[in-house]
């Protein structure tokens, strides 16, 4: 009987906000549940949300008040978090924390006072970063920070773990590659029994058949939205019997809007405003193609649910995209405004000429992704942390062939994990600069002090601890 | 029996006198085990006491209907429940409780065959005579709030963002309440033992006067020995109703001829003065437009007159309710509240009246004097004052280096209005010393008066200080708003006005560099006029809250709740707050009993007893007006009307007051409703000589120390 | 050692009714009395020595001597002047030798800082509480009644030497008790009774609400000393046992898992 572990995801972004970061987390998070594991959640307050809450399924969301200052990310206050934290990490009895995102400071503090308070954390990184400017410089030297004394990091696309273990120094052994998956029950295509409001694609097309084209995403820049704003009247003009359906919302929509009145273009898109997840499949089916602007993505989740809608994908190259879907669903363009407009017209003229079987599509990702290959994934890698499974076997050499154990990684304790002696802490974090090395240092040390204060005024004894929600029983693994 | 766990609930007066004479105990049975003792009585036989119930007997010579008291106690017939100092071998029926008391027993030693636990909750009687009584909410000192509606009705503009805030504030948490109905894992069905505490309130609200009827009539039970009167006694008896039947005969004298004339003057007065006050009380709530503001909305005056003709036409409608009272029996409780209302109100009148006697003579006297230091200080504070303010400001005030040219302009426009306002005001000065006399008479009519027009002449006499703010603020304002408005051009945005956003939009070079040059300008501009603004704004502030204090002095001297206060110290009975609950020790209890061969089912003894209300909630209507008061001025939004020159709107008279409304009747009585209900008045009853019935024919008396120790008497 | 870790004490004469107190009042030992009052005596010095140098600095006219000895106390009593016997107490008091030594000893404060010294003082030593206990009264058909108080000097002190966990007597040492406030929540009106947890400061906290229906907000039982899981769910056992009536499969129900964070059975 494999082991079975206390979990506390930590991140800035949950329910209620929606998003691809927070889909990721209640569906893994459930899926581990599903295999006998306990899972918390730790995340910051919401507007009306504060408190700890449970999720139908048992699932324990702690929503800690904090202040919130940009885009749902809190304000980094390096020690403030670190009582609530150790209250919650004791009365929970955890083992394991695993920290999502890595915009979020809350889960680069979790993993900080996790390693002082000796336990095992887990990174898993959603997003790309550049390394030129400022913010990402920024971003990319905290990130080296939480992440020198890190057990191991996941991230969710190839380019992700490139891009991650450049900008951290990772040893690229420690970073797995585990992708998101999509439910992909919840992304049928339209049956024709249901809701004939909407005209079921008449196939094949024909060539007066108005095609219409789905944008659902959040109007921010990285998305994309100026690249789409410039190209929605030109494809539109390119093609009369097209239409646009954009949902979601964002500092970018007023563009937009006002690309919609300069061009009278009223009758041709629709706007839909923000929605919630669980109409994105309704928005889906209305249409025939998606078109995903976007200028950097690690995963892009969005496309793989078109593709399971029956959607053909027309999506910009960049960051993790190309290795979501078979070339076969998609249509590539480079992320600029006449690359765009060539590709969905190639999209529009395939559709046309009936050269793609979209109505394949939802078997085809029904079969690439489930969420349940994510969580044995992850498992795997917990038992690897904690030591359940050999170092051989997780990192996949063998001890016969390479005896010199000690020498192949330098980042990385001997014993394939981390060990918590503060010395050998602080030696991980000192190699990370000249003076943020020596910046890193202190910040621990803190830490450290902290923790030791912690325990003495808020003894172990004196925080009750919670009973556990009743374990399902393991199911049998696929291992 | 689904309810039938054996816990037996017994209410026992603790104030009920304990004898050890055998007794049937009898009072109301609610349900099987839950019953309601209301009075012991004694040497009767159970057999005679269950006729006599049934016939009504003990209920007999009521004062007021009976079916009242069944029809409030929610029982339909009064019950034997059992028999108090028995022997153990009288069979008696399952369901009758055996009590053990007796002057030396505190609480009473109870069993029953059907009960396996008890609880005695013992409780302390209210009195009815002094108008106590016992609830579990508490007593409402305010009018029901129908005044809400009235509020919502007529609320506009400056207040409907607040509103609009905190209803949805209300409907979000609504939301929040039914969520949690959804989290309750299951819903059980109240028994009927629960449901039934409202009702056991009305009968412990009863039980004083129900008691002293069934001891009245307890001589009418049975075939009892009658002692006749001895000789003593009858010549007091007799020399007695010689007595009454004289004062009687005088009494009809006075009833029949002088009293009827009396009362039909004082009618023809109280209506020829309710035709008045609802001809004055038009004029003061004449709105030109629904929308615009009456007089009693402008002026502290207005209203404080409003207030009392109000009151006035109330006070007839309050006493016809509260004389209704006396027709009925003295344990209906409904018409408490109103009592307590009317007589705070003619307290507060009459407090007001003496005050102003006092103030007014005082002003009277020294009208001279206080013209002149009232002048002194105009002059002093609004005159010269914010002359050299303004002066000050003309040459760059505390090293701002400001724009003189315009700093110029803006002071030499300011002063010379105030040079012309300084000359208005030298002209009034010899009124003045007149318009105190005024004032101080008018205070004759309760020191409210001269509060209120003090508060008028404030603001009459400082019209200039509000014009030069909204002057000021208006250009402030617009200023910063072309600011903003060029701050967006320079930004290559614009306002959308149709759309109320903002907008991208390309400018062309000129139009852009004709935007920047103004907005430079402006920019530079902004100080000089924002210490001008700032400096009128703080006058104002002033103003506002000096106008403030005289409200409240107002709302204190018309709405105090004094007599409430006072209840609360002499007799906090009569201001019940809701109950609660004593567990006594049940080990002394016990021990009591000095055998303790007889099984007692286990038993808890519980104190039931009367919170007063407290004070925090007497004050509650002025935690409510200070409450809005601090969310009108204490803001953001009134902050940012501040910064951006935006009009600070003074709150409307009407919330303000809507403490007072809550004393008052959303509307009031019209004419001939008053006279109706002065008409319908019942005449007083005949005082027919008293007819004494003996206590207790049998000639036993009650113990000394009867009702427990404690004095009673009707205040 | 004058107070300890919130403890429960029960007191349940009958099946039916059932009172929880939580009290932070350790059982009362024969030093533990000596020690409390000694710290009321010392309270009581503190108190007086703060109102002497009040009014040593701001009353006291030097100009007159005090002549007051001789004055009989009892005859001030007896006419019931007290103000003068007030007056009179505290000239005495100032010319003392430790009241002229608390003069000197404050000479070097100026006015306004001795003034709000000294009040802030005599505050502390009269309205500070010591123990606080709160408790939560359960009666069969009528319904739950939960009331806190806090004593600055003593407390009701629960005497648990024979061994039972009665509660024999609540005493009062001095007047020193905050009045009691009681909220009584009908059965009628209690929709649920349960254990919710909630951030609290530093921590997560587990406590016992009422839901009383038709109210907006819940009711939180011993609000002030929030006892721990231990205490918390013994009382709700209770409650649960005590307030409905006969069935026990009320309990079982009861104490099943909701969305709402109850917690029932301890983890089986």
């Amino acid at each position: 009987m494999a082991p079975t572990y206390n979990i506390a995801m930590v991140s800035d972004f949950f329910y209620p906000q929606p998003g691809g970061v927070e889909s990721h987390i209640y569906q893994l998070s459930t899926k581990l549940m599903d295999r006998g594991h306990k899972v918390i959640i730790i995340t910051h307050a919401y507007e009306g949300r504060t408190g700890v809450r449970y999720l139908t399924n048992g699932l324990k969301v702690y929503h800690v008040p904090f202040l919130v200052i940009f885009r749902s990310a809190t304000f980094p206050t390096v020690f403030s978090f670190f009582p609530i934290f150790r209250n919650i990490v004791l009365r929970e009895r955890i083992d394991i924390v695993h920290g999502h995102a890595s915009l979020s400071n809350f889960c680069h503090e979790a993993i900080l006072h996790a390693r002082t308070m000796g336990l095992r954390t887990v990174f898993t990184d959603h997003s790309l970063f550049g390394f030129a400017d400022a913010a990402s410089i920024l971003t990319n030297k905290l990130l080296k920070f939480t992440l020198s004394d890190v057990d191991h990091v996941i991230c969710v696309s190839h380019t992700c773990k490139e891009n991650t273990v450049l900008r951290a120094s990772l040893d690229p052994l420690m970073v797995s590659v585990i992708p998101n998956a999509v439910v992909a029950e919840n992304f049928k295509p339209l049956s024709p029994s249901e809701n004939p409001s909407y005209p079921p694609p008449a196939r094949p097309l024909g060539p007066h058949d108005i095609i219409t084209i789905v944008v659902i995403s959040r109007l921010f820049y990285n998305k994309g939205t100026d690249l789409l704003t410039a190209a929605i009247p030109r494809i539109l003009e390119n093609h009369p019997n097209t239409r646009f359906i954009i949902a979601g919302s964002g500092p970018k929509s007023i563009d937009l809007e006002q690309m919609i009145e300069q061009n009278v273009l009223q009758d041709r898109v629709e706007m839909l405003g923000p929605i919630r997840h669980e109409e994105v499949r309704d928005v889906m089916v209305r249409g025939h193609i998606y078109l995903h602007p976007s200028l950097t993505e690690a995963f892009g989740t969005v496309i793989v649910e078109a593709a399971s809608c029956g959607l053909y994908v027309v999506c910009t190259q960049v960051g993790g995209i190309p290795e979501v879907l078979p070339s076969h669903m998609t249509v590539f363009a480079k992320p600029e405004e006449d690359d765009l407009i060539t590709a969905t017209g190639k999209a529009i003229a395939a559709l046309r000429a009936n050269k793609v079987r979209t109505e394949l599509f939802h078997e085809q990702v029904k079969t690439m992704y489930s969420w349940e290959n994510v969580a044995v994934r992850t498992e795997r890698v917990y038992n690897g942390i904690c030591g359940a499974i050999s170092e051989g076997e997780f990192y996949g050499y063998y001890e016969g062939g390479n005896s010199n154990a000690n020498s192949w990684s330098a980042t990385r304790g001997r014993s394939g994990v981390q060990s918590f002696a503060l010395i050998d802490r602080l030696k991980r974090y000192y190699g990370c600069g000249i003076w943020a090395g020596k910046l890193f240092c202190l910040c621990v040390i803190v830490d450290y002090l902290l923790f030791l204060f912690l325990e003495l005024w808020f003894p172990r004894e004196g925080i009750d601890v919670c009973p556990d929600w009743p374990r399902k029983k393991r199911k049998d693994s696929r291992e | 029996m689904p309810e039938n766990d054996g816990l037996m609930r017994i209410f026992w007066p603790a104030d009920l006198p304990r004898s050890d004479l055998r007794g049937v105990v009898v009072g109301w049975r609610n349900s099987a085990l839950d019953v309601f003792v209301l009075a012991i009585l004694e040497e009767v036989e159970p057999r005679n006491v269950d006729s006599a119930l049934k016939l009504g007997t003990l209920t007999r010579n009521a004062p007021h209907p009976v079916s009242r008291i069944y029809e409030l106690c929610g029982q339909s017939s009064l019950h034997i429940l059992g028999l108090s100092n028995t022997s153990d071998d009288v069979q008696i029926d399952p369901s009758w409780i055996r009590a053990t008391t007796g002057p030396s027993i505190r609480v009473p030693i109870i069993t029953c065959a059907r009960a396996s636990n008890i609880q005695i909750i013992l409780f302390e009687r209210p009195l009815p005579g002094r108008m106590q009584y016992i609830s579990l909410s508490p007593i409402a000192l305010a009018l029901g709030d129908k005044h809400e509606t009235f509020r919502i009705g007529l609320s506009d503009g400056a207040d409907e963002a607040d509103e609009r805030e905190e209803r949805l504030k209300k409907v979000k948490k609504k939301k929040l309440v039914e969520k949690l109905k959804q989290h309750s894992v299951f819903k059980r069905t109240p028994s009927a033992k629960e449901r039934a505490l409202p009702k056991i309130v009305n009968q412990i609200n009863w039980a004083w006067e129900l008691e002293k009827l069934m001891q009245k009539n307890v001589s009418r039970i049975g075939t009892r020995p009658k002692r006749s009167l001895s000789v003593s006694e009858r010549v007091v008896e007799s020399a007695t109703t010689m007595r009454d039947i004289v004062l009687v005969w005088l009494w009809n004298l006075v009833t029949v001829y002088v009293l009827p004339v009396i009362k039909r003057l004082f009618v023809m007065g109280l209506m020829a003065h309710r035709i008045a006050a609802e001809v004055l009380l038009t004029v003061l709530e004449w709105r030109a437009r629904p929308k615009y503001a009456a007089l009693k909305d402008i002026s502290a005056t207005a209203q404080q007159v409003e207030i009392r003709l109000q009151q006035f036409c109330y006070w007839p409608m309050q006493y016809v309710t509260l004389r209704l009272r006396k027709n009925d029996w003295e344990s209906v409780t409904t018409s408490h509240p109103d009592y307590i209302r009317f007589y705070n109100s003619l307290w507060l009148v009459a407090n007001d009246v003496i005050i102003g006697i006092a103030l007014g003579s005082y002003i009277i006297d020294n009208s001279s004097w206080l013209a002149g230091e009232i002048s002194h200080l105009l002059t002093q504070y609004t005159v010269e004052a914010l002359q050299s303010s303004i002066s000050w400001l003309m040459g760059w005030p505390a090293g701002l280096k400001l724009n003189s040219e315009l700093a110029l302009f803006l002071g030499d426009l300011f002063l010379w209005v105030i040079e012309y306002w300084s000359s208005c005001i030298e002209t009034l000065r010899p009124v003045l010393p007149h318009m105190i006399w005024f004032i101080g008479f008018s205070s004759f009519a309760g020191a409210s008066m001269p509060i209120a027009l003090f508060s008028d002449l404030t603001s009459i006499l400082t019209i200039h200080i509000y014009s030069f703010y909204l002057a000021s603020a208006r250009i402030y304002h617009w200023q910063l708003n072309i600011l903003i408005s060029l701050f967006h051009l320079f930004r290559g945005k614009k306002h959308n006005v149709l759309r109320n956003r903002i907008d991208s939009c390309d400018y062309d070079l000129d139009q852009l560099l004709v935007g920047t040059i103004l907005f430079t300008l402006l920019f530079f501009l902004l100080p000089t006029v924002v210490v001008f603004y700032l400096n009128f704004a703080i006058a104002r502030m002033v103003i506002i809250s000096l106008k403030a204090v005289f409200d409240t002095m107002l709302s204190f001297l018309n709405h105090f709740p004094l007599f409430a206060l006072m209840l609360r110290i002499k007799d906090p009975g009569r201001l019940p707050g809701g109950i609660r609950f004593e567990l006594r020790d049940t080990q002394d209890f016990r021990h009591a009993l000095n055998d303790t061969t007889k099984p007692i089912p286990s038993t808890s003894v519980i104190h039931l007893k009367s919170i007063p209300l407290s004070f925090k909630a007497m004050f509650h209507q002025y935690f409510q007006m200070g409450h809005r008061i601090r969310k009108h001025y204490l803001s953001p939004r009134v902050l940012l009307c501040l910064l951006t020159g935006k009009f600070v709107p003074p709150l409307d008279r009407r919330n303000l007051y809507s403490l007072q409304y809550s004393m008052l009747p959303a509307r009031r009585a019209g004419i001939m409703e008053m006279w109706n209900a002065v008409s319908s008045l019942p005449s007083p009853k005949r005082r027919t000589a008293p007819v004494y019935i003996p206590a207790l024919a049998n000639g036993r008396r009650y113990p000394s120390n009867y009702g427990g120790g404690r004095s009673r008497s009707y205040g | 050692m004058l107070t300890t870790a919130p403890h429960l004490y029960l007191r349940r004469p009958s099946p039916t009714t059932a009172e929880f107190t939580v009290t932070t009042c350790p059982p009362l030992t024969i030093p533990l009395r000596i020690c409390l009052l000694t710290i009321s005596l010392l309270r009581a010095a503190i108190f007086a020595a703060a109102i002497t140098t009040i009014y040593s600095r701001f009353f006291h006219e030097p100009s007159h001597p005090s002549p007051i000895t001789s004055v009989p106390v009892a005859d001030l009593l007896y006419q019931g002047d007290l103000l003068l016997l007030a007056s009179h107490l505290l000239q005495a008091l100032h010319s003392s030798p430790p009241g002229q030594f608390l003069a000197s000893i404050t000479q070097p404060l100026s006015n306004s800082g001795l003034a709000v010294i000294a009040s802030v003082i005599t505050y502390f030593s009269l309205f500070t509480q010591l123990h606080t206990t709160e408790s939560l009264l359960v009666l069969r058909g009528l319904g739950i009644q939960t009331s806190t108080s806090s004593s600055s000097f003593s407390s009701p002190i629960p005497n648990t030497s024979d061994g039972s966990n009665r509660w024999r007597g609540w005493k009062w040492w001095f007047w020193g008790t905050t009045p009691t406030k009681t909220r009584f929540i009908p059965t009628e009106k209690i929709r649920d009774v349960l254990i919710n947890e909630a951030f609290r400061g530093f921590e997560v906290r587990y406590y016992l609400i009422v839901i009383v229906e038709g109210e907006e907000d819940i009711v939180v039982v011993f609000p002030r000393l929030l006892p721990g899981r231990k205490i918390v769910e013994e009382v709700w056992r209770g409650v649960r046992g005590c307030l409905y009536e006969g069935d026990p499969n009320h309990q079982s129900l009861g104490g099943s898992w909701g969305q709402t964070g109850t917690i029932g059975r301890k983890d089986n």
